[in-house]
């Protein structure tokens, strides 16, 4: 019963850090997309590569510089722990922001390219009825794009579900707090525990298939 | 008692000083060159072949080409210029596009109401009297994809009205619309404006539809958009493109009197009067008429027994022979010209040419729809 009682424990925690995870990007990504999908500016290509990063860097590199950062010797670790009391490295804090920054081209991607397909004459038309740019996009933008935000936002929380090595390095491995199913399943192999293992695999593997196909076919629901 | 003739700007009481004046050109090798400065007030049509330059104005008005160098002042504001630039959503002008441009996301009750909370200054209608008049109560819950084009391009014009304007720029907005919805919007749009004291920039491809509701037209001759004249003097001018039949003298006339007994409104034209049915007694001080040239028969000597009301003295201005027939531009007492298609047989026989003392039978007057 110790086993069960530690799966769902570690699933609470993955589950609790993607929700949090999403949520966060869900607000962040869509002006960062806006304005990569939009913008001439010099530093757009500098600044699509820097959000690109995680896709093509070994999470674990990732991981490495965030733990440094996040230590209490580190920039964000002091400030943390100056206005927290506690560092952020191992903590549920830090491990939201590995994975807001582990996760952002999963959810700023796609809709950087939904935004490229904006009709920039009905964005006109709005400006001629008066209607300020804030507005514009998130009362003409937003709901005109609301397929590609839901599609970003479960790429996002799935893909968050799934991380493995950026946790490693900055979350540790405390239940409850910062111990994840991806960890949970490491921990097990590692004990020969097979069974538990299977748990843990299986149920990852059929959730991201059945929420995929869920949101495929919603996709392309009229 | 000649009075001036039809005078731009001083038809319909307030008016709105406007100013475009600049030079816009691309790497297409398309060249704007606007020179505009003048009184707007009613509807001020803008004509010109396809390519002219006459939408790249509208958007530098509207604020869609912000780096434009093309200075653009309404009343005392610089909407644009060397030292300001204002945001397209806070120039007080509606822009009623060529196609409607509806937002896919909302059923037309939400894309007329988009601009409720719009919080530049300007007229705004209220929704019931546009819901009324441009009969949208049945296409309320639709959305975009739900309605035919002539419908769509309803709502986008009930959208535009909605929003606070001092100025309304329309580009062609009734292409889409079948020929009888146009002869109804069309007035409705004419009497809108000067009701709300909201001028209008129109463009339009149909010469017919300017002459029955433009009280100004601007000239774009490839990418020139300097000339302004007024409705009468475009109407009569030869240089206009040809209107086939519906080629004719637009007119101011003030109003008389009206008799029951014959159903007529007498109409001071000059030092004489036109008569016409109906009673206009309630059309203003100023009635615009429309005379098509079709109608107007020309004689050289006085003729007292005629079943024709409508007999005006005048000389005849110029000839333009143009191939199977001729028109004849015709001054007449208070400076305003009427047109008159003549053989060019009756050029010969009557000796019509400049100079030469006629009097003008018309046969029909349209009065112009459009009046308050």
């Amino acid at each position: 019963m110790a086993v069960t009682s530690d799966i769902v424990q570690a699933a609470w925690v993955t589950g609790l850090l993607a929700l949090t995870t999403t949520a966060i990007l869900l607000v962040a990504s869509p002006p960062l997309s806006w304005w990569i999908a939009r913008t001439g500016s010099k530093w757009r290509a500098p600044v699509e590569a820097l959000v690109a990063l995680p896709l093509v860097l070994p999470p674990t590199v990732l991981g490495f510089y965030l733990l440094l950062a996040m230590a209490p010797s580190g920039p964000f670790g002091a400030i943390a722990e100056a206005v927290a009391g506690t560092p952020l490295a191992f903590t549920f804090a830090g491990l939201v922001i590995g994975s807001i920054i582990y996760s952002l081209p999963f959810v700023t991607g796609p809709l950087a390219s939904a935004f490229r397909t904006t009709d920039g004459h009905l964005l006109e038309a709005a400006a001629s009825l008066g209607v300020a740019p804030v507005a514009r996009f998130l009362r003409l933008v937003l709901p005109m794009h609301r397929k590609a935000l839901v599609a970003a936002g479960v790429l996002g929380f799935a893909h968050t579900v799934g991380e493995f090595g950026i946790v490693l390095m900055i979350g540790g491995n405390i239940p409850g707090e910062t111990r994840v199913l991806s960890i949970a399943l490491f921990d097990r192999v590692e004990m020969l525990d097979y069974v538990g293992a299977h748990v843990i695999a299986a149920s990852l593997l059929v959730f991201s298939l059945v929420v995929l196909t869920f949101t495929y076919r919603w996709l392309r629901l009229p | 008692m000649a009075g001036p003739a039809v005078h731009p700007g001083r038809l319909w009481g307030a008016s709105v000083r406007f100013k475009a004046q600049g030079e816009l050109a691309r790497n297409t090798g398309f060249r704007l060159r606007a020179d505009l400065d003048m009184d707007l007030d009613g509807v001020a049509a803008l004509v010109g072949a396809s390519g002219s330059g006459k939408s790249t104005l509208l958007r530098v008005i509207a604020g869609f080409e912000p780096d434009a160098p093309v200075t653009v002042e309404i009343d005392a504001d610089t909407w644009q210029g060397s030292a300001a630039n204002l945001a397209a959503h806070l120039r007080p002008v509606g822009t009623v596009f060529q196609e409607a441009r509806l937002f896919p996301h909302l059923d037309a009750r939400s894309n007329l109401t988009f601009a409720a909370h719009a919080k530049r200054s300007g007229v705004r209608l209220g929704l019931d009297e546009v819901v009324d008049f441009l009969d949208l109560e049945p296409l309320l819950g639709q959305y975009p994809r739900e309605l035919s084009g002539g419908q769509r391009q309803r709502v986008a014009l009930g959208r535009t009205l909605l929003s606070p304007a001092k100025l309304w720029l329309f580009d062609e907005p009734m292409s889409a619309l079948d020929s009888a919805s146009r002869r109804e919007i069309a007035p409705y749009l004419a009497r809108l404006c000067r009701r709300h004291d909201v001028p209008i920039i129109y463009v339009s491809h149909t010469l017919s539809e300017v002459l029955t509701m433009a009280d100004q037209v601007m000239v774009a001759v490839d990418g020139d958009v300097s000339r302004v004249d007024s409705v009468g003097d475009f109407s009569t001018s030869f240089s206009t493109p040809s209107l086939g039949d519906e080629a004719g003298a637009v007119v101011s006339c003030r109003f008389k009197t009206y008799d029951p007994r014959y159903r007529l409104s007498e109409l001071g034209f000059g030092p004489s009067s036109l008569f016409v049915r109906g009673d206009l007694s309630s059309a203003g001080p100023l009635i615009l008429l429309h005379i098509p040239a079709r109608d107007v028969s020309l004689a050289t000597t006085p003729i007292d027994r005629l079943s024709i009301l409508n007999r005006v003295d005048g000389v005849v201005d110029a000839i333009d022979d143009q191939g199977d027939s001729a028109m004849a531009r015709v001054r007449c007492g208070d400076g305003q010209f009427l047109l008159a298609r003549v053989t060019r047989r009756s050029v010969d026989e009557l000796g019509l040419a400049a100079g030469v003392d006629v009097q003008a039978l018309i046969k029909s007057v349209a009065v112009r729809t459009g009046a308050p």
